[in-house]
């Protein structure tokens, strides 16, 4: 006789590993609550990384028909339309830990500049939190996962006393603050996730600067090592890997009951339960799932009686400008590989000293790509060929600094994500549709952060390189989404109360970068961590209350 | 026959390839590592794997006669000094590959080739890589002059795929820029130079 197992019902199923997902399932799981995380691909294995093989090496690699792993999600598997005028760059990471595997590990706190952005200037809704809100959470995080940075803090950069210490700057990026500070613009050390010390048992950053490849050691955060391996340890913690989420499943009531899910190796479709459904799958991502998840209750997605889930799409405006030091050509050149990327920070100023600007909001500026690098991509734009040539490109390899602004984008109604019934993918499931452009507001920000570029390089004397003033890198390119899914007070016009909960749908919580009420100039993850931290810290004492 | 005599003979009969595509500086690299056999043999195999295979396998992509062509202007382009060139490096067999699998940059290719082979003509020679030298740097001058021309023109293109090839190779970008990165450290020293902290703070 054979006994059908009764299908489980877990206390909450997270949907997604990386920042969020994972920080959600790791702060319910050591509280004694039953997760099952889907995630959408599968464990990252380190010891395949390429993080130790030289350009050359690679080169050689590819001609043996060897590749580094993987880590985007492919166009070709899941296609995203946008319309042929408004070009949109989606880059996702769908496995263990997701985006965190490779991001960019700047760790900036959102500060009350960011926070009363809104309220302040009346754009959009008012952030439903402030600083003290989610400080104490940014406290814990910068504890657990190790944040390595300056005590020189600001108005529009609060920072802790939890500091790892900051990394040395490269000469060219020490040259570039002293520059600015003469300009009267002011740069720190940078914030950033790498562990300039073990921490928490995660060994130290080596130093080899090739964190993009993937670190081999695990030597800054990402949410499948520091997260969900730890969570699993509770045995609390059930994952499904290759399960790409297609709808949040509801009940009579309204309440979520489960979720609709397809495995990506078989396509089979697949349904769990669970008392509460966490979402943690990415921006945009995130997004498809709620406006897919259509029922009576909820015609057009659910928790979306606002209209606003998909609407105010923010990502980041950016640009790259580059220089040579006039100290540092023709010198001396050093391994400034350091922790990778940037080791110093440009905070927002424009809100300071009655500085009159004829747009809202503000920007910041990272650093990345200072002093000798894996390549020198430079010499494309210097002239001429031959002996000379060469001679240039050698002598300005150590001298090298880039330049690179962000600004925040508005939220507008008309910048959205929809779905598409009528072109679906090979699930079955719409397609997602991303429609986005950046208006008035931000091509004015744009003037003053090329202004503050020019500024600071004239200010070093440094050797500009050409560029094409108002030029600013795709949309996307960031990899900043927000907005999508915004807390708010106002249940009319946001789909999240201030902890991340479905206004709709209580039992509903949406815990990543969709959720951000502005997007601010700032780089999102730190945020996003502190956030799903305290949202899940809020649900798991609901549950205990037996509220939800 | 000895395990070390074996092993040296193969480092020997290695070394004939090698000797083609490696620099002096290169090769002379190779000969502390003789001491250590066992290494000797896991470094000239590491550094074999990493060669490029340019010399044994010849164009994928090119004809003889047009590859030279290539050849001879990467080499005009990154030429050999006291350190590498783009030949030295294995350029042109990169940009063979890279042709070889871009189906547009084909159709480009032909036409660039069938222009300069013209020009070359008109300057007296059965092709380009029969001309003098002088006439070939002028020939490469007027084309990075004519500023109509150069934006994703033949000259720029080459002088792209020159740059990325040769600044991605261990000729390149560890030899001629010094290139010391992507290695283990215990610790990062940063700016060490008084001159550079001095009048302003660290941070503020």
């Amino acid at each position: 006789m054979t006994v059908k197992k009764a299908q489980p019902v877990y206390d909450v199923v997270v949907i997604g590993s990386g920042a969020a997902g994972g920080m959600a399932a790791w702060n319910l799981t050591r509280q004694g609550v039953n997760v099952l995380v889907l995630d959408a691909g599968e464990r990252f294995d380190r010891a395949k990384f390429w993080t130790h093989v030289k350009p050359w090496q690679a080169a050689a690699r590819h001609e043996r028909g060897q590749y580094a792993p993987e880590f985007h999600l492919s166009i070709d598997e899941q296609p995203y339309l946008t319309p042929d005028d408004k070009p949109f760059e989606l880059i996702r990471v769908w496995g263990r830990g997701g985006k965190t595997n490779i991001w960019g590990r700047v760790a900036l706190r959102y500060s009350d500049v960011d926070f009363e952005g809104p309220a302040r200037d009346g754009w959009g809704v008012p952030w439903p939190i402030r600083y003290k809100d989610i400080s104490p959470y940014y406290d814990k995080v910068d504890q657990f996962i190790g944040v390595c940075g300056g005590l020189d803090d600001q108005d529009s950069l609060p920072g802790s006393q939890y500091m790892l210490p900051a990394p040395a700057p490269r000469c060219g990026e020490r040259l570039l603050q002293k520059a600015a500070q003469n300009a009267g613009v002011s740069i720190v050390a940078g914030r950033r996730a790498v562990l300039t010390k073990p921490h928490n048992g995660h060994p130290a950053c080596h130093y080899c600067g090739a964190c993009g490849s993937g670190c081999d050691v695990g030597a800054f955060f990402n949410a499948s090592d520091y997260l969900i391996d730890p969570a699993l340890q509770t045995g609390e913690l059930t994952v499904v890997d290759n399960a790409v989420v297609a709808r949040v499943l509801v009940d009579d009531k309204g309440l979520a009951n489960g979720v609709q899910y397809f495995d990506r190796k078989t396509k089979a479709e697949r349904r769990v339960k669970a008392r509460v459904v966490v979402v943690g799958a990415s921006c945009v991502d995130s997004t498809r799932i709620l406006l897919n998840s259509k029922s009576p209750a909820y015609p057009n997605g659910i928790g979306n009686s606002s209209d606003a889930i998909g609407r105010y799409l923010c990502e980041q405006t950016r640009f790259h400008v580059y220089g040579f030091m006039p100290e540092l050509i023709g010198g001396p050149v050093y391994d400034d590989s350091g922790i990778g990327g940037e080791h110093i920070y440009m905070p927002r100023f424009n809100h300071r000293d009655g500085r009159k600007r004829d747009y809202l909001r503000g920007f910041g500026m990272q650093f990345w790509g200072c002093g000798a690098q894996e390549g020198a991509s430079y010499a494309k734009a210097l002239p001429g060929f031959g002996v000379d040539f060469k001679k240039a490109v050698k002598q300005r390899y150590p001298a090298l600094v880039a330049l690179h602004p962000y600004g925040e984008t508005l939220g507008r109604a008309e910048n959205r994500i929809t779905v598409d019934a009528n072109n679906v993918d090979m699930y079955g499931v719409p397609r997602l549709k991303i429609e986005y452009q950046i208006g008035d507001n931000e091509r004015r920000m744009v003037e003053e952060m090329y202004d503050t570029a020019e500024q600071i390089l004239r200010s070093a004397k440094a050797e500009i390189m050409p560029y094409e003033r108002g030029w600013l890198d795709k949309p996307g390119s960031a990899i900043h989404e927000h907005g999508t899914c915004r807390m708010g007070d106002d249940a009319k016009k946001s789909p999240l109360n201030a902890f991340n909960q479905m206004h709709d749908v209580k039992n509903v919580f949406v815990v990543d970068g969709s959720a951000f009420t502005t997007a601010s100039e700032k780089n999102p993850t730190l945020t996003i961590l502190a956030l799903a931290w305290r949202a899940t810290d809020y649900l798991a004492g609901e549950m205990k209350r037996g509220n939800v | 026959m000895s395990e070390k005599q074996n092993i040296l003979n193969r480092v020997d009969s290695r070394r004939t390839a090698l000797i083609k595509i490696a620099t002096a500086a290169t090769s002379a690299a190779i000969a502390p590592l003789l001491a250590e056999t066992s290494e000797a043999e896991h470094h000239l195999h590491e550094m074999l794997e990493q060669a490029p295979a340019a010399v044994e396998t010849g164009p994928e992509y090119f004809s003889q006669g047009d590859y030279a062509t290539i050849s001879r202007l990467a080499d005009l382009i990154i030429p050999r000094t006291e350190t590498p060139g783009a030949i030295d490096a294995g350029v042109p067999h990169w940009i063979d590959r890279q042709v070889a699998a871009d189906l547009k940059l084909q159709g480009r290719f032909k036409e660039w080739l069938a222009e300069l082979a013209e020009e070359a003509h008109a300057a007296g020679g059965t092709q380009f890589t029969a001309l003098t030298e002088p006439q070939q740097i002028a020939m490469l001058q007027a084309m990075s002059g004519d500023v109509s021309k150069l934006k994703g023109g033949f000259f720029e293109t080459m002088k792209d795929l020159t740059v990325e090839n040769y600044y991605k190779s261990e000729a390149g970008l560890a030899q001629e820029l010094g290139f010391k990165g992507n290695t283990f450290r215990a610790s990062f020293p940063g700016c060490t130079h008084p001159e550079h902290w001095a009048s302003a703070e660290h941070t503020q």
